[in-house]
C-alpha cells in the first residue's frame, strides 16, 4: 500500500515546467469546478456533523446575543453533546408563550452552567427538575422553563427576564449565577463575538446604568458588521460560518506575534505592559493591580443593583424571586463571591440559595464525578435538581402568587 | 511550533520558497537555518543541547573511521547520547523510584530514613530527545561496523535537525538521508501533489480525528474509577484510534513537508489497526522506524546471530521492556512494553506450533480467517492498551477490571462517543480508506474507480486537498490538544 523504505522511487514526474496559457487555463478551470463540487458536497457533511457551534447565536442589540430557534449543533469543548435550541431560542423542548390552565411555572435565567449543553437535554437539571415535580400526578402541572445562554452576564440575564421571560408568566423565577459571576461582568477584548453585550454599573445613588459602548464599538468593527450583514449566510451555511471561525484564530493569531515581536526588543521593565496590554489594551498593569483589588466590590454593588431591579420586575409581575448560586468546583470560585452575594441578599430582602456547601460534601464522599470540568456532569444536574426539589418543598415555593401573596420571607440558606 | 498550528501554516510556504529559489550549499543553508528555528520555537535553549549533540556525534564519527580505538568512541558515543537521555528523560522517574524503594526498605527493616515526598528535579524534556537520540546511536554503530561517515558538517548537522522529521520521527537512516542529500533536485509534479496529499491526510488525522477524540479520553482518563463497563471499553476505543490518528498524522505531515522539499522519508505506519494478522504483524506495521531501530539496535545484538529460541525470547522480552520505557518514564510503560513482550512470545511460539500442525495451517488458510485474525489482534492492542494510557499501573488494572466486570455506566461515554463530531470524520476517513488503500480482506479494488477519477490530473488532487483542508479546519475543535508522542 505505501512505501516502507527509503528507496527513491525508481520512475519520476517531470519537472515543474511552465505550461502554455491555454493548458494552464484548462488546469484552473478544473481546480476551481472540482473544488466548487467538493465544497458544495462538503456543506451537507459539515451539517450532519453539527460542526461551527460558534455561529449559532443571532445579535441581539438589546441584550447581546440570543440563540437562533430550530438551530442544532454539537457542543464540543467540555464533553460532547448534540443539542436543539427549540422554536422559540431556549434550549428546552417546545413550549407555548401562552401559560396552559393548571400550570405552575418556573422560570430559570442562567449561563452555560444551566443551559447544560455538556449534557442530553434531558439530563440538564431543568428537565430532571420538572420530571421530579411531575412525578406526584397532582392536579398541577408543572414546568421548569430554561431560559439560560451561554455566556450571559446577570445583567444579560435581568434583561432576558424582562424582555422574554416574563411573557410566559412565570409563578417563580430562579436567577442563576455561576461561580465567578462577578468577575465575568466586566468586558472581555479576548471574547470576540462575545463581546456584544451590555456592560452594567451604578451611579453614585446606587441606580444602575445599562452601557452599550463597548458593544456598539465592536458592533462597528469590520468583524461586528461581518457577522451582521451575512446573517442568512452564516444561518445557511456551515461553510460560511467557519469564517467566522478563522478570522478569530488569525485575529488571535496576529495579536500574539505582535506581543511577541513587541517583547523581543523591548526593555525590561516595559515588558509586563505589553503582556497585560495584550490581554486588555489600554491596561498599565501598576493601576490594573488596584482596579482589580477593587474590581470584586464595585461588581458586587452592581450584582446587588440588577437582583434588586429583577427582583422588582418580578414583584410587578407577581411572581416569586430566588437567587441560586451554582456549584463549581472549589477551585474556579472564590469564596468571598458567595459571601457578596449572600450579603446583599440578606440586606435586601431577597430569597438566596448556595448550593455549594451541599456539592463539596458530595464530591468529598462520591467517586462519581459532579463536574465535566468546569460546568456539571450528568450526577451534578441530578444532583441540582434534587436540591431545588427539597428546597422548593421545605420553602413553600410551589404555591402559585395568588396563593403565597405578594410578600415572601427572607429566605438565605445554603442547601445542606 | 507543531505542524497543525498556524505558524507552520506560514513557516512551510516561506521555507519552500527560499529552499527551491537557492540552490547547493545555501539552499543547505536555509534548510538547517529553517530547522533550527522550528527547533528553538518552542525554548531556545533547546537548540544548545542539539547543537552540542550533534557537534559530538559528528566528531566522534570522524574518530571511529580514522582511529583505531573504534569500541572506546562507540562507547563514548552511547555514553553521551545514552546520559543525555537518561538525565532529561530518566533522572525523575530513577529518583523517584529510588526513594519509592527506599521507603518501603526503611519500612520493612527500617534501614534508610527517607523524605516522605521524593525531590523532583527541575528538568524540562527537550522536544524529539528520543528521536534524535536514537539516529545519533545509530549514526555511530553503523560507521563502527564499516559505513562511511559523514565528512561536511553542515550534511550532518542537518541529519540531525532537519526539521520534517525531528521532534517525533520518523527515524531516519543517515545512509539514505545522505543519499538524498547529495542528489540533485528538481521540484517534480510528483513530490508536490504526493507531499500536499500526506500534508492534508496528517492534519485531517490530527485535528479532525485525533484531537477530538482526546476531549473524550482527557475527561475520562481522570476518573477511571467512575467507569462503567461501557465507558472503559469506549474510553480505550477512543484511545487507541486518538494514538493511531495523533502519531500517524504528525508523522504523515513531516512525511509531506519532507516531500515538498524533495526528501523520502520512510513511512511509519502500515494500517497498523486494519491489516495486522498478529501481534508479531503488528509490530512490523506500527512505528515501523523505531520497531526496526529496535531490532537492529537492541534485539540483534542481545540475540547474536546464531541464538537458541530461549535466548531470542529472553531478548525479545528486554527489547519491548526498553520499548515501553522509551515512550516514558513511569511502571504502567514499563509494564506495557512487558506484557506485549510477553505476548509476542507466546505468539512466536504458538506461530511454531501452526507450522508444524497440518490442521491449523488449514484453517489459518481460510479466506474467513484473516478478518478474525485482524480482529483478534485489535482486540489484544484494544485491552494492553490500557496500561499505556493509565496513570499507574493501578489506574490501568483499575480500567481492564472495569472492562471485564459488569458495572453500569456513570460517565455516558458511549452516548458522548456517538454525538461527538467525530463520527462523520471517521466515516469520510473510512470512505477515503477505501477508495485509497488496499486493505488485506477486503475487496477494495470496487472502489478504484473513486482513486482513478479523482487523481486522473493534478489539478483533481489539489481541489481534492484543499477540500480535506477546509474539513480539517472545519471539524477541528476550539482547544486542539498536543501531540502525545512529543512527550516521548
Amino acid at each position: 500500500m505505501t512505501q516502507t523504505t527509503l528507496e527513491r522511487p525508481q520512475a519520476k514526474s517531470e519537472p515543474f515546467v511552465a505550461k502554455e496559457p491555454s493548458r494552464r487555463l484548462l488546469a484552473a478551470a478544473e481546480f476551481m469546478l472540482f473544488l466548487i463540487v467538493g465544497l458544495l458536497l462538503l456543506e451537507p457533511i459539515l451539517k450532519i456533523g453539527g460542526v461551527v457551534d460558534e455561529e449559532n447565536y443571532a445579535i441581539d442589540k438589546r441584550i447581546g446575543w440570543t440563540p437562533v430557534p430550530n438551530r442544532s449543533a454539537t457542543y464540543r469543548s467540555e464533553g460532547y453533546s448534540r443539542y436543539k435550541i427549540n422554536s422559540l431560542g431556549m434550549r428546552d423542548v417546545e413550549r407555548t408563550i401562552a401559560k396552559p390552565p393548571n400550570t405552575f411555572r418556573i422560570a430559570v435565567l442562567g449561563c452555560s452552567v444551566t443551559e447544560g449543553k455538556q449534557v442530553p437535554i434531558d439530563q440538564t437539571y431543568c428537565r430532571v427538575l420538572e420530571n421530579q415535580l411531575n412525578a406526584s400526578g397532582g392536579p398541577i402541572k408543572y414546568e421548569v422553563l430554561n431560559f439560560a445562554v451561554s455566556a450571559y452576564t446577570l445583567g444579560q440575564e435581568y434583561l432576558r427576564m424582562k424582555c422574554f421571560a416574563l411573557q410566559f408568566k412565570p409563578d417563580l423565577v430562579i436567577f442563576t449565577a455561576r461561580p465567578n459571576a462577578l468577575l465575568y461582568m466586566g468586558p472581555n477584548h479576548k471574547a470576540g463575538f462575545f463581546n456584544s453585550r451590555p456592560i452594567f454599573g451604578v451611579m453614585p445613588d446606587g441606580s444602575l446604568v445599562e452601557d452599550h459602548h463597548f458593544q456598539n464599538h465592536w458592533l462597528a468593527s469590520a468583524e461586528g458588521r461581518r457577522v451582521q450583514n451575512t446573517r442568512w449566510l452564516s444561518d445557511n451555511s456551515s461553510l460560511y460560518a467557519l469564517i467566522g471561525k478563522c478570522a478569530f484564530s488569525l485575529a488571535e493569531f496576529k495579536k500574539k506575534l505582535t506581543t511577541e515581536f513587541a517583547l523581543l526588543f523591548a526593555p525590561k521593565r516595559k515588558r509586563a505592559n505589553i503582556i497585560a496590554g495584550s490581554l486588555l489594551p489600554g491596561v498599565d498593569v501598576r493601576t490594573s493591580k488596584q482596579t482589580l483589588s477593587g474590581a470584586l466590590d464595585y461588581l458586587g454593588q452592581v450584582a446587588a443593583a440588577i437582583v434588586k431591579e429583577a427582583k422588582g420586575e418580578c414583584d410587578k409581575a407577581k411572581c416569586r424571586f430566588l437567587l441560586a448560586y451554582l456549584p463549581a468546583s472549589a477551585r474556579y470560585r472564590d469564596a468571598k463571591e458567595a459571601k457578596i452575594f449572600s450579603d446583599f441578599c440578606r440586606s435586601m430582602k431577597i430569597d438566596y440559595v448556595d448550593l455549594n456547601p451541599e456539592f463539596d460534601r458530595i464530591e468529598r464522599t462520591s467517586t462519581t464525578p459532579l463536574y465535566v470540568e468546569i460546568h456539571p456532569s450528568k450526577f451534578g444536574h441530578e444532583r441540582m435538581a434534587n436540591s431545588f426539589h427539597r428546597l422548593f418543598q421545605e420553602g413553600g415555593y410551589l404555591k402559585s402568587s395568588q396563593q403565597a401573596g405578594s410578600s415572601h420571607p427572607a429566605f438565605v440558606q445554603n442547601v445542606n | 511550533m507543531i505542524f497543525s498550528s498556524l505558524n507552520f501554516l506560514f513557516f512551510l510556504p516561506i521555507v519552500f520558497l527560499a529552499y527551491w529559489l537557492s540552490s547547493g550549499t545555501l539552499r543547505k543553508l536555509i534548510l538547517l537555518v529553517a530547522s533550527y528555528l522550528f527547533y528553538m520555537s518552542w525554548l531556545p535553549s533547546y537548540g544548545l543541547l542539539l547543537f552540542f549533540l550533534t557537534a559530538a556525534n559528528y566528531f566522534i564519527g570522524l574518530a571511529i573511521e580514522k582511529y583505531s580505538a573504534k569500541k572506546a568512541f562507540l562507547l563514548l558515543s552511547l555514553v553521551i547520547n545514552l546520559g543525555c537521555l537518561a538525565y532529561f528523560k530518566y533522572a525523575n522517574f530513577l529518583c523517584q523510584s529510588f526513594f519509592e524503594s527506599a521507603a518501603i526498605t526503611h519500612g520493612y527493616f527500617g534501614l534508610i530514613k527517607v523524605p516522605q515526598i521524593p525531590p523532583v528535579l527541575d528538568i524540562l524534556l527537550p522536544l524529539g530527545i528520543s528521536f534524535f537520540a536514537f539516529e545519533f546511536i545509530h549514526y555511530t554503530v553503523d560507521v563502527r561496523s564499516g559505513s562511511k561517515a559523514i565528512k561536511s558538517p553542515l550534511d550532518f548537522a542537518l541529519f540531525a535537525a532537519f526539521f520534517p522529521s525531528q521532534v517525533s520521527g520518523p527515524i531516519k537512516r543517515y545512509q539514505q538521508f545522505d543519499e538524498q542529500l547529495h542528489a540533485a533536485k528538481k521540484l517534480h509534479q510528483q513530490d508536490m501533489v504526493e507531499g500536499l496529499g500526506m500534508l492534508m491526510r496528517g492534519l485531517f488525522k490530527k485535528v479532525a480525528l485525533a484531537d477530538n477524540l482526546a476531549v473524550i479520553t482527557s475527561l475520562s482518563v481522570n476518573k477511571v474509577f467512575a467507569l462503567g463497563t461501557v465507558d472503559a471499553w469506549v474510553l480505550m476505543f477512543a484511545f487507541l484510534l486518538q494514538v493511531y490518528f495523533d502519531f500517524s498524522g504528525y508523522t504523515d505531515m513531516g512525511i509531506g513537508a519532507a516531500r515538498l522539499l524533495g526528501f523520502h522519508l520512510p513511512n511509519n505506519f502500515d494500517l497498523p489497526y486494519v491489516a495486522s494478522k498478529n501481534l508479531i504483524d503488528f509490530w512490523q506495521r506500527w512505528h515501523i522506524t523505531l520497531s526496526t531501530w529496535l531490532r537492529d539496535y537492541v534485539q540483534t545484538p542481545l540475540t547474536g546471530f546464531r541464538s537458541s529460541r530461549l535466548r531470542f525470547n529472553v531478548a525479545t522480552l528486554l527489547t519491548m521492556t526498553v520499548c515501553g520505557l522509551w515512550h516514558g518514564a513511569a511502571w504502567h510503560y514499563v509494564a506495557w512494553g512487558f506484557v506485549h513482550g510477553v505476548l509476542l512470545v507466546l505468539t512466536r511460539e504458538y506461530l511454531q506450533i501452526v507450522k508444524g500442525s497440518q490442521m491449523l495451517k488449514r484453517l489459518h488458510g481460510k479466506k474467513w480467517m484473516m478478518p478474525l485474525a485482524c480482529l483478534g489482534t485489535f482486540i489484544a492492542v484494544h485491552f494492553t492498551q490500557s496500561l499505556f494510557l493509565a496513570k499507574s499501573v493501578d489506574d490501568a488494572v483499575v480500567i481492564m477490571r472495569n472492562m471485564i466486570w459488569y458495572k453500569p455506566s456513570t460517565l455516558g461515554l458511549a452516548e458522548m462517543f456517538w454525538q461527538s463530531p467525530v463520527v462523520v470524520p471517521l466515516i469520510l476517513y473510512s470512505l477515503w480508506g477505501l477508495a485509497f488503500v488496499e486493505i488485506p480482506w477486503l475487496p477494495s479494488k470496487n472502489f478504484g474507480f473513486v482513486r482513478s477519477f479523482l487523481t486522473a490530473t493534478p489539478a483533481r488532487q489539489y481541489a481534492l486537498f484543499s477540500c480535506v483542508f477546509v474539513a480539517a479546519i472545519a471539524f477541528c475543535p476550539s482547544s486542539p490538544s498536543p501531540f502525545i508522542y512529543f512527550q516521548f
